[in-house]
């Protein structure tokens, strides 16, 4: 089984680390999402990985650097900027430059232009374009080849929710035909719907590199319980030393489990009304472990 | 090499820059400067011998402007759109980018200054016709005249696609393209006199310095005046600063991160 493996990479920009020996994998037959702040390092290593910037650190496809392949365009497919095109040169003719670059038939654009759904705009320059219709072209550049991996920055950006719908079931489609992607995003949501792995990186460094699955149940869960008698079950908790928040009617325990919430609250002899496990989204988790790690940072509206 | 070769001949063919600026050279060299300006207007005491050799200075000069123009869009719309990030990805050794880009701008400034020098050529003498005049027996050699005039349009046009390498930015290299050759070389020829004319763009005009007949008074005497250097010589000149600034840039394109 071939995979992307980028082993430490590491940018620096005016001494200034952007990327610091990041390494991780991108399987074939799953979509990789890549996650982090703003200023985190994502394109940099994205970049990377495609050899357009010089650091240190490799990146090799099935083994190979990309340079080893006569026809990179078949080996990887990407989308760093929507608006990477000339905005009077029509988008059919755009593709076909990207097709001659790679030694790829023309009758390929007008298949990957079918498939992104630009067929009518074949012949329209796409400086007019709007970020949507200049996603699903850049995404259409990405296709040309055919790759084996598709490296795309934001690729959601500006898509509808019609078109975001079809981008995650077309990349989830495009990795079960035994093919990996590597996917950033800060459509969390839509992360966690659409990848099966996730790379998190803060400040340019490895944060996690783990499945969806596994990285949310890692984090800090909660149960949520409604008693009869909240202030004896509340007696309860600190006796058997669980830390908990008053939430709306009921009680938020820290890193618990509802068998033993349940059992706490037999033994103190109280009804429980309403007990469920807690899970954090993929926002919480992010937002846990990217903590402190953020390049930009608002200040709440009470700070100002 | 071939697919990225015909890749470069499709980006410089797809954009209408290079149909206007190309078009706008024939209109101007060959309708105003040879019809109108070397042809209608000339005075029948300028139709001597060599009065189409002495033709060679505006009618290159002008053209070698478009084809710079052509050459330096070719590379930096890339930059300017983020296209390089596909070209770069798409070739597996970054030098393939540069000599297919080399290539393509040699053929396609070779083809457009044979075009538009030959036509204004003819337009020259369809305006002395269209005058009423008779332009007499011509001293000259039209191989020679054209290869100076493509050698002088080629020498800009590589300047040109350097720059474009070099500066990365459209506007920047566009300036410095139109200022280096006249307003900087010129000032510094006040202070290099004599030897000005081994600056590199004074050297490549002495390629395309008129002839003149021994004892007269030169077609165009201010430019005639500070040649003092043979074609061949001011040829080798220019190249020797061509080589030395593509060498540089060559190594950088390499080294750099790609926009």
């Amino acid at each position: 089984m071939g995979m992307i493996k980028a082993k430490g990479l590491s940018k620096s920009y005016d001494k200034k680390p952007a990327v610091s020996d990041l390494s991780f994998e991108v399987e074939t037959g799953k979509v990789t999402g890549f996650l982090g702040p703003n200023g985190a390092g994502k394109s940099t290593t994205m970049r990377l990985m495609l050899g357009l910037d010089t650091g240190g650190g490799q990146t090799t496809y099935d083994g190979k650097s990309l340079r080893e392949y006569t026809q990179p365009s078949k080996i990887v497919g990407i989308l760093l900027e929507a608006k990477a095109f000339h905005p009077t040169r029509t988008a059919r003719n755009h593709l076909r430059v990207l097709a001659a670059e790679g030694d790829i038939p023309y009758k390929r654009v007008d298949e990957v232009l079918d498939i992104v759904g630009l067929n009518d705009v074949a012949k329209s320059k796409p400086g007019k374009f709007s970020l949507g219709m200049s996603q699903r072209l850049g995404i259409a550049a990405a296709l040309l080849g055919d790759p084996k991996y598709l490296i795309l920055d934001e690729p959601a950006n500006g898509l509808d929710p019609e078109g975001i719908a079809w981008l995650r079931q077309f990349l989830r489609d495009y990795a079960k035909e035994g093919r990996g992607v590597l996917v950033s995003s800060h459509l969390l949501s839509e992360m966690s719907q659409m990848a099966d792995n996730v790379v998190v990186i803060g400040k340019g460094k490895l944060i996690a590199d783990t499945s969806i699955n596994k990285l949310i149940a890692g984090s800090s869960s909660a149960v949520f319980v409604r008693t009869s008698n909240m202030p004896s079950f509340e007696k309860a908790l600190e006796f058997a030393g669980l830390k908990y928040k008053k939430e709306g009617a009921g009680l938020s325990i820290d890193t618990a489990k509802t068998d033993d919430v349940g059992k706490l609250a037999h033994n103190a002899k109280v009804t429980v009304l309403e007990l469920s496990a807690q899970t954090a989204s993929l926002e919480q988790v992010f937002l846990e472990l990217t903590e402190g790690s953020e390049e930009y940072q608002g200040k709440p509206e009470a700070q100002k | 090499m071939t697919p990225t070769i015909k890749a470069e001949f499709k980006k410089l063919l797809t954009v209408r820059s290079t149909y206007l600026t190309s078009l706008a050279a024939l209109l101007f060299v060959a309708g105003l400067v040879a019809f109108y300006g070397h042809g209608y207007k000339t005075a029948p005491s300028d139709l001597n011998s060599l009065f189409l050799g002495g033709s060679i200075t505006p009618f290159s000069s002008i053209t070698a402007i478009a084809g710079a123009v052509i050459a330096l869009l070719l590379l930096a719309h890339e930059y300017r759109y983020n296209t390089i990030v596909y070209t770069l990805t798409a070739a597996n050794r970054r030098s393939k980018v540069l000599a297919a880009k080399i290539i393509t701008v040699f053929v396609f400034v070779f083809v457009l200054s044979v075009v538009v020098v030959s036509a204004s050529l003819a337009m020259s003498m369809a305006g002395v016709a269209a005058a009423g005049h008779t332009l007499p027996h011509q001293d000259i050699n039209y191989i020679t005249y054209l290869a100076k005039a493509v050698f002088l349009c080629e020498g800009y046009a590589l300047f040109a696609l350097l720059l474009a390498a070099l500066v990365r930015n459209l506007v920047g290299a566009l300036v410095i393209l139109l200022v280096v050759p006249n307003t900087i070389e010129g000032l510094l020829s006040l202070v290099l006199k004599k030897h000005s004319v081994y600056m590199p763009f004074t050297a490549l005009q002495q390629v395309v310095q008129p002839p003149v007949i021994a004892g007269s008074v030169p077609a165009h005497p201010e430019t005639a005046a500070t040649g003092v250097l043979t074609a061949p010589k001011g040829a080798i000149v220019f190249l020797c600063y061509l080589i030395a600034g593509w060498i540089i840039t060559w190594y950088l394109f390499l080294r750099r991160d790609a926009n």
